[in-house]
Formats: structure tokens, sequence, C-alpha cells
């Protein structure tokens, strides 16, 4: 019975656990985009535009949970 | 045993493919927003090419872009709070996402009231500037009051840990106008 009332809560941890982490990463990349818009190395625009397509994909799948669109198709 | 509801031409529909189908909805309205905004973009870069104002406020950049990318994991604290019938942790959450996204909008407004003389809506750079930040902000301003929305919902004991969809329309929709900001934010500010 424990176990049952004790998985949703350890699934719930670690959920939050990775909305924490993505929020680092993200951080950690924007402060990136600024740096490479300070020291403006060459390609700059394309590094900026890959960085800001890592972020946009890390909301999408882990706070907008786009996966559950194909996860249903399958049931 | 699932509840079974009957719409108006006598189908029958379970809540699970009624939530299906909302979401489905969501995303499509999502991706129909996506094409307004990646039109502006485009039309930044066809008109601006690589370049920006050199008077354009890094700092206030930076610092709403930090806020509204703090938001959107208060947002998503929000709905997982509610998901786990946690509806104090919810209306915390919530009560922090408007209060960023307000910061968010008063930094934009700020940023504004440099920028009209900086570079006014007549120069070429000051009406992309405008357009492309003042759409994004009356996006943010519709998203605060469908957060407030539930919120209010919340607070009434109106929403409970299984119909979280009007949670998680809101949310998504908030999540997608920090998406559009991911992209708005290095084109305005940071490219050069």
């Amino acid at each position: 019975m424990s176990d049952v009332q004790e998985a949703p809560e350890t699934t719930e941890t670690s959920g939050m656990g990775i909305g924490t982490m993505v929020l680092l990463v993200l951080g950690v990349l924007t402060v990136i985009e600024y740096l490479i818009a300070v020291s403006k190395p060459p390609g700059q625009l394309a590094l900026i535009f890959v960085i800001a397509i890592g972020k946009a994909w890390l909301i999408l799948v882990y706070f907008m949970h786009v996966k559950q669109l194909w996860k249903k198709e399958a049931h | 045993m699932t509840a079974v509801t009957h719409t108006a031409d006598g189908v029958h529909e379970t809540p699970e493919k009624r939530l299906g189908i909302n979401q489905l909805g969501m995303w499509l309205f999502i991706l129909s927003e996506s094409m307004l905004f990646a039109g502006l973009l485009m039309v930044r870069f066809s008109l601006l090419g690589t370049e920006i104002h050199e008077e354009v406020s890094q700092v206030i950049g930076l610092l709403i872009t930090v806020i509204l990318l703090f938001s959107s994991y208060t947002a998503f604290s929000a709905e997982r709070a509610a998901a786990r019938g946690d509806l104090a942790g919810a209306k915390r959450n919530l009560l922090l996402t408007l209060g960023l996204g307000t910061v968010f909008t008063a930094g934009v407004a700020f940023e504004w009231y440099e920028a009209l003389e900086a570079f006014p809506p007549s120069t070429t750079f000051g009406s992309v500037f405008f357009t492309m930040t003042g759409l994004h902000a009356f996006h943010v301003l519709t998203g605060l009051v469908m957060l407030a929305i539930v919120y209010r919902r919340v607070k009434r004991n109106q929403l409970s840990s299984s119909d979280t969809w009007p949670m998680e329309a809101s949310v998504k929709y908030w999540h997608f106008v920090d998406v559009v900001w991911v992209f708005f934010y290095p084109a305005l500010y940071l490219i050069s």
C-alpha cells in the first residue's frame, strides 16, 4: 500500500528536478549567447541561432510536453 | 470506471478523449501563432540584415530574458503542483509567474520609453523593434490575463486535480510566449 502511494511522489520529485535542471541549462545558454554577442566571433549569427533552437527545444520538450502528442497516438 | 459524456451529435466521448482533442487544438493554435512570429522574424532580417541599433539596452534585454525564462519554470511548477492536488503550491507558483510576467512587461515598457528617443518608430530599426516587442508584449499580457483567471479559479477551489485543462492550456500558452522570446531576444539585442 505504502509503495503504491510513494511512487507518484518520487515521479513528481524527479519531475521538479528536471524542471530545475532545464531552468539552469536555459540560464547558462542565455549567458553563453550574451558572451558570444559581446565577443563577436566569426559565425556569430549561426552560433546564436543554434543555441536559441536548443533553448526552444528544451522548453518544448520538458515544459510544454510536446511528446505527449505522439505518445497518445501510439495508444 | 471511465465517465462517458455525450456530445450534441450523440457521439460517446471519454474525458481522456476530450483532453486529447483539447491538447491537439491548443498545439494547432500555437502552430498558427508561430507562423505570425516567424513572419516577423523574417521581416526583421529582410529589412535590417544583421544590423542592430547600438543604443538598444543590453542590460534590460538580458534581465527581462532571464525573468521570462524563470517565469516559465514557476508556471511549470504550478502545473505540476495542480496535477498532484497541491493547490497551495499551484497558487503560490501562479502568483510568482504573474509577478514575473508583470516585471517583464514593465521592463519592456521601460525599454520602449528609452527607445522612443534613441530609435523612434519612424526609423527602420524602430518600426521593426516596436512591432516585434509590441506584438510579443501583447501576447504576454494575454497570457497574464489567462493565468490570472486560472489563479482565481484555484483560489476559489474551482479547479480539481482531475480537471487541470485550464491550468495546462494557460501554462502551455505562457511557455509558447517564452519560446517566441527565445528567438526575438537574439534577433533584436544580440546579433550584429
